[in-house]
């Protein structure tokens, strides 16, 4: 599977995904017809609230939902090859092999009763034709690249004597054991205090240039992806809402909850006097959504067509569109779209 | 692809859109309901956890039910726990009738006679006239002529008359007089199953109250005090609980010989520790809560925090361990009387009636099925509200 | 380790003190006992308890004599059996007892702890909700109402077994299952309950998210996080099979140490019933002490935080 690539398909490709959970209240529509691609080499932040659909997109790629969750629609093409058709088996021979995941929380992620260096050698030997001494040479070498002190002590030691950075720094060895072609890191810095994260923030930024791994990184944090993306993928209930580069989001962002986003986060160069915007009201309810656009209800900009319908993607330049009635052809010339997007950042 | 889209975007003609939905929005007119998650209280939430489990609703019912049947049933029924009649003693709930000469016979195992209506109560027992025992036959007068008892076949019972033909049984009726038979002494089942039932429900309230008070309190004081005091009362409760309770209750019996009250001062005396030991836990967890800092800081003193503060919030875990120790105090009774340690006789409990039917247990096992299930049905019963709250009140099953 | 098990050791010979110590004094404050010096009860009898523990002396030389001959498992004479010793009546009915006992835990582990597993995986479809309707069942249902049903239907009415006595191997099926019939339903509970809050842990998503096989997923990484709630009940679970043997061997009439219990109780044999409660007690306490040191065996975390503190 590794081979048969053409340069120009990308890695990975999603389309029209929909996922939901069937709960007691009823079908929470976590995604709802998300499509996006990830090429090879490539860093790409997925940013939201909680609640966004981030993590469910993530694990729907991976296949890792859990009842009552599905799958509802769409295909996820990696390499070539869809996904969403391979059965159970060929799914384990692609997860932790060709693609990876990191999880949110290093305290629970890893199995408390089984050493750090098992947790490792397991992994490589599912996937690998390794022999145990091998498996076990490769494991030291990752805990030693994932700067684990006294590596070689460490291997017999069990999860609750690593601190949490030292676990996800295990979570990132395990993930990287096989080469995998694509990384997906789910808010792995989110549980951790803020000098461990820009840690495990600078080891990801170097072990991705020396493992060529592409990168989904899914976080709530705008400052993270500002920081090792090259694209940025915002979500709000369950779908995309714009989409484009570091310098697009940032600077010339077209859509109200990205900019609603980015006037929630401090900056250095910032008034003192300024205060913080916070975007008001909560997430959407994701059962029986209305028709319109998700965020209408917390929106400044919001219309009365809003409401009714979901707006179509703008696409405002090559790799940068949004999801946004205001930038409707037919749409008035709004306060918004005056300010060119850019009003106050 | 993203090309191609921006190509097709530019091209199509959108669909023309009504200029008035390009207004903007009011903020009385933004959809907030979409944005509200559904959410309950805490009692809401226990209420609809507890009535959508049928398991606990129906534990719920026979629980009623049962105290009805304790409380009322010895009011309706005109036979007494304890006396009995000696020559209706072993007579099953159904029985097979005989008809002669338009009277009925009911004929028992123990070779007795009955005349009974047909609609199957019994109107006395027939006292034989003469047995002749070369032939093993009983030769009983009845009207103008003799009904004979056969019992020459080993383990076969059969009715003849003066010229030897044998009599066909008439019809199973159900037992009109004792609805569900009478033990060997004559007593009536169904009465002594109500008052085993006032004697279990008895022992539960009362081992539950106990267990409520000393646990609570036991539980409450080792928890809030913490430290030394918690170390050494903790390490008593340890101590007790590594020997089952129940041989403790045992023990305590053989002392106080048996008997109602002593088997509840014997339950209540060790059965405090379970719930001893959720007490402290809660009271451990609960009083590093602000509100209890607060109460604190103002002076209140510690067994009014302990009253006021800290055992509400900790209801939840000590109902369910409430409700789990209920089955148990009436299992340990039954467990009792089963092994000859319980309630002395002429009481009946329902470990009793188990015990005393073991032993005729070949002839007359309906004795021991219905006090047994009498057992069951509560156990399960209780069991399952367990349960039910249980899962109700469990802040992690909140969903 | 070692202090952590010095530690238990010491709490071990505090425990059986007080035990001892507590059914000394309760027998003696029964009147008529065997430490009363009342004079109802067979010579033989009486003699032997004298010699023994010389019920002239004042009670705490009494009480040392006691604790004396105990600490070196002597439980002295039977008070009701002339002649007998408790030692003698416990030597005789082991084996039995231990049988049964050994074939019920047997039984239970290797049926209780897969149906809990088995009913978790199928979590909320039929097998799972037939296998814990039977568990309820099986942890309602007392152990002698069992006892008694299983003896009537298959001795008495369908002679499938023998009704009383184990002369024949048939002999302990009815026991076993009738003493096991509670654990085993406890464990397979238990067992499906841990193993579905297992399933829903992070490092089970890890496990799946690394592509291992499910096979290796379940046993690996759920069963032995599933088993450790299992076995901090194995110790509450013997004792439980104790107090239930009191009942089974009075129903199937088998000669274990259970049944010589529950006649001393009926006798009023105090000395018997002190001796086989210490028994009891020293059987329960080891037990409980092995199942730690297994826990710590299997719980890395419980190794590390008590040994070393």
């Amino acid at each position: 599977m590794k081979q048969t690539m053409n340069e120009n398909t990308p890695l990975l490709k999603v389309n029209h995904l929909q996922t939901s959970f069937f709960t007691h209240f009823g079908e929470v529509k976590a995604v709802r017809d998300v499509d996006f691609t990830i090429n090879k080499g490539e860093v790409v932040g997925v940013v939201g609230e909680s609640g966004s659909g981030k993590s469910v997109t993530a694990l729907s790629i991976l296949k890792l939902l859990q009842h009552p969750g599905k799958i509802i629609n769409g295909n996820i093409t990696y390499k070539g090859e869809d996904l969403a058709r391979k059965s159970e088996k060929e799914m384990r021979n692609i997860r932790g092999n060709e693609i990876s995941m990191i999880f949110q929380d290093p305290m629970t992620s890893l199995n408390p009763l089984i050493t750090v260096g098992e947790q490792i050698i397991e992994t490589i030997l599912e996937h690998q034709s390794l022999n145990k001494k091998q498996a076990r040479e490769k494991a030291l070498q990752l805990l030693k690249m994932v700067k684990i002190p006294d590596a070689e002590k460490r291997m017999t030691d069990y999860p609750f004597e690593f601190s949490g950075g030292m676990r996800q720094r295990v979570m990132i060895a395990i993930a990287l054991c096989c080469d995998p072609g694509l990384l997906i890191a789910d808010e792995p810095t989110t549980a951790l205090d803020v000098t461990t994260q820009s840690q495990i923030l600078k080891l990801m930024k170097s072990l991705k240039s020396e493992f060529n791994a592409s990168i989904m990184l899914i976080t709530h944090d705008l400052g993270v992806v500002a920081d090792i993306c090259s694209k940025i993928i915002v979500m709000y209930g369950g779908m995309i809402m714009e989409e484009g580069t570091v310098e697009d989001i940032f600077y010339h962002s077209k859509h109200p909850y990205t900019q609603g986003l980015l006037k929630s986060v401090p900056k250095l160069d910032m008034d003192q006097n300024k205060r913080l915007e916070p975007i008001k009201g909560s997430p959407p309810n994701l059962i029986n959504p209305t028709e319109g656009c998700p965020f209408a209800p917390r929106c400044d900009y919001a219309m009365k067509i809003c409401t009714i319908s979901c707006p179509q993607y703008t696409y405002i330049q090559e790799g940068h569109r949004s999801m946004c009635w205001v930038l409707h052809e037919e749409a008035p010339l709004s306060d918004f779209v005056s300010t060119g997007g850019t009003k106050d950042v | 692809m993203a090309k191609d889209s921006i190509e097709n975007a530019m091209s199509q003609k959108r669909p023309v859109i009504d200029p008035s939905l390009w207004n903007q929005l009011l903020e009385i007119e933004k959809d907030e309901k979409s944005l509200s998650h559904i959410s309950l209280t805490y009692s809401q939430d226990v209420w609809r956890r507890l009535r959508s489990n049928k398991g606990a609703l129906f534990g719920l019912i026979i629980i009623i039910a049962l105290i009805l049947f304790a409380l009322i049933g010895p009011l309706l029924t005109n036979h007494s726990y304890d006396d009995g009649t000696l020559t209706l003693s072993n007579i099953p709930p159904r029985y097979e009738i005989y008809k002669v000469n338009n009277e009925y016979f009911y004929l028992h195992k123990n070779l007795k006679l009955y005349l009974t209506e047909e609609d199957g109560s019994i109107i006395k027992m027939l006292e034989k006239d003469s047995e002749d025992l070369f032939k093993k036959q009983l030769i009983y007068a009845v009207g103008n002529g003799n009904l004979i008892i056969d019992y020459s076949t080993k383990n076969i019972l059969t009715l003849i008359d003066e010229n030897g033909t044998t009599f066909e049984s008439y019809k199973n009726v159900a037992n009109k007089t004792n609805l569900l038979g009478t033990d060997h002494l004559g007593r009536d089942l169904l009465t002594r199953i109500m008052y085993g039932a006032r004697v279990s429900l008895l022992v539960a309230v009362v081992a539950a109250l106990v267990n409520f008070v000393i646990g609570m309190m036991y539980g409450g004081i080792a928890g809030y005090f913490g430290g030394k005091v918690d170390n050494i009362m903790m390490r008593i409760v340890d101590i007790i609980s590594i020997i089952p309770l129940t041989l403790y209750v045992i023990l305590i019996m053989v002392v106080l010989n048996s008997g109602l009250l002593s088997i509840i001062i014997a339950l209540g005396s060790v059965y405090w520790v379970d719930m001893a030991r959720v007490v402290r836990g809660q009271m451990l967890s609960l009083k590093e809560e602000e509100f209890v800092y607060a109460a604190k800081t103002i002076g209140t003193k510690p067994l009014k925090i302990i009253t006021t503060h800290l055992l509400p919030n900790a209801m939840g875990a000590i109902i369910v361990t409430l409700t789990m120790l209920i089955p148990s105090a009436i299992f340990t009774e039954a467990f009792m009387s089963f092994i000859g340690l319980g309630v002395t006789a002429p009481m009946a409990s329902w470990g009793t009636l188990c015990n005393e039917a073991l032993e005729s247990i070949r002839s007359f096992s309906y004795q021991l099925f219905f006090p047994s299930i009498a057992i069951c049905i509560t156990m399960i019963a209780f069991n399952l509200m367990g349960d039910g709250l249980r899962d109700a009140l469990d802040p992690k099953l909140r969903k | 380790m070692g202090l952590y098990t010095v530690k238990r050791l010491v709490a071990i010979v505090i425990t059986l003190f007080m035990i001892i110590t507590l059914t000394f004094f309760l027998m003696h404050s029964i009147p008529g006992g065997p430490f009363t010096g009342e004079k109802n009860v067979p010579e033989v009898v009486m003699k032997a308890l004298n010699e023994k523990y010389h019920l002239d002396d004042p009670l705490w030389k009494q009480y040392v004599d006691y604790l004396k001959s105990v600490a070196q498992f002597d439980l002295g004479p039977s008070f009701k059996y002339e002649g007998m010793t408790v030692n003698e009546l416990i030597k005789a009915g082991l084996p039995v007892s231990a049988k049964v006992g050994l074939f019920s835990i047997i039984l239970i582990l290797l049926v209780g702890i897969p149906i809990g597993i088995f009913a978790a995986l199928y979590q909320n479809k039929w097998p799972d909700t037939l296998a814990m309707l039977l568990a309820t069942l099986g942890v309602t249902i007392p152990s002698f109402v069992v006892g008694t049903i299983l003896l009537y239907v298959f001795s008495l009415k369908l002679g499938w077994t023998p009704a009383y006595g184990i002369d024949q191997w048939q002999g302990y099926i009815l026991p076993v299952v009738a003493l096991s019939g509670y654990s085993l339903s406890f464990i397979s509970r238990l067992t499906r309950s841990s193993m579905i809050e297992v399933f829903q842990q992070d490092y089970m998503r890890t496990a799946r998210g690394k592509g291992l096989r499910t096979s290796k997923i379940i046993v690996k990484h759920g069963l032995r996080n599933g088993l450790i709630p299992v076995v901090t009940v194995v110790g509450p679970l013997i004792a439980a099979m104790l107090t239930g043997s009191f009942v089974i061997e009075k129903i199937f009439a088998l000669p274990g140490i259970g049944r010589h219990f529950v006649q001393s109780i009926t006798n009023r044999d105090y000395t018997t019933i002190m001796g086989i409660t210490i028994f009891y007690a020293v059987i329960l306490v080891v037990i409980i002490f092995i199942v730690d040191l297994i826990y710590g065996l299997i719980d890395p975390r419980i190794k590390l935080n008590k040994g070393t503190k």
